[in-house]
């Protein structure tokens, strides 16, 4: 049968009912949207594969929560960031069990280093940055995600997250102080 | 090195940098296993709750039909307090120890217990 016509409404419906092919529809057709949330957030691999599935098999699960009122691609989105989150504390408190056993180098962010635009310098900027990213924990980096990267307000921000507007601000001011920090105080 | 305006974009660029567009190929075909191993686990609920939503919700749902019951309770035994009960023994159907009590709860016990334990049965004598 042909899902193309159906809306997401209807095709949670029938996949609720066990439908299967309504139901990988609903998969294809929002594929896009949760893996682009969740690979920002957790790097691509095993981890957000596992991710991305989870997030379709829980829209089921709070399938009584949605009403219609809210789109199903923020819902999912939703359920991405929250399962990504727990992803990452899991994932801090195994590097710092990591740590605390002498398993592993620690990962600290790296700090200045004079001020120039060569490539290189360009390049150890980018590391930085990037490790500044890494270093942020769950709540921080998904502010920073949604906002800069998918680029949403703050108040989508904020309902996707489920947390006032003003908590989003502070998450995202603070987050962006780290980066400051790892970079060096701005020059005059 | 110091902060500047453009690391705002590469802060972006960090970001965008690991961003997927795509799942690994064949996402579709896994989640659909996943989600049918589900259903199947779940008897077709396909509904996966954290244990500690599901004793949240069992908490919800249990506390209002308890906290009436003890509302009850309370009120009854206000309602038959004995003379000489405080309001907190009368809430918690405590009754007031004395050493009448005492002998009476004793003198009342059956020698099932003494005789469980072989300990031969308790005779409380009363002197004049």
């Amino acid at each position: 049968m042909n899902h193309r016509n159906l809306d997401d409404r209807q095709l949670l419906l029938r996949a609720a009912d066990g439908d299967e092919s309504a139901y990988r529809a609903l998969v294809e057709r929002h594929e896009q949207a949760v893996a682009r949330v969740v690979t920002a957030m957790l790097g691509p691999g095993d981890d957000a594969d596992d991710v991305g599935q989870m997030t379709f098999v829980r829209l089921f699960g709070a399938k009584a929560a949605f009403r219609g009122d809210a789109q199903l691609r923020t819902y999912l989105t939703r359920i991405a960031i929250n399962l990504s989150c727990d992803v990452l504390e899991r994932r801090r408190k195994q590097s710092r069990w990591h740590r605390l056993t002498g398993g592993g180098a620690d990962e600290e962010v790296q700090l200045a280093s004079p001020d120039t635009t060569d490539p290189v310098e360009t390049s150890e900027r980018n590391e930085t940055v990037r490790q500044a990213v890494e270093s942020l924990d769950a709540k921080h980096k998904a502010v920073v995600v949604l906002r800069i990267l998918e680029e949403r307000s703050t108040r989508d921000t904020a309902e996707l997250l489920g947390v006032p507007e003003g908590t989003v601000m502070s998450r995202l001011t603070r987050a962006l102080a780290k980066l400051k920090t790892a970079l060096g105080p701005e020059s005059p | 090195m110091t902060y500047r305006p453009e690391d705002q974009q590469r802060l972006h660029d960090a970001l965008a940098g690991s961003r997927r567009d795509r799942f690994d190929p064949g996402f579709a075909d896994r989640a659909v296993a996943r989600w049918r191993a589900e259903r199947a686990f779940t008897g077709g609920a396909a509904e996966t709750v954290a244990f500690s939503v599901a004793v949240n919700r069992l908490f919800l749902r249990l506390a209002p039909p308890v906290a009436a019951a003890v509302l009850v309770l309370a009120v009854h035994n206000v309602g038959n307090r004995r003379e000489g009960q405080t309001i907190v023994q009368a809430l918690i159907g405590a009754s007031t120890a004395s050493e009448t009590t005492m002998l009476t709860y004793a003198s009342a016990a059956p020698g099932s217990l003494d005789a469980i334990y072989g300990l031969g049965t308790i005779t409380v004598s009363h002197q004049e």
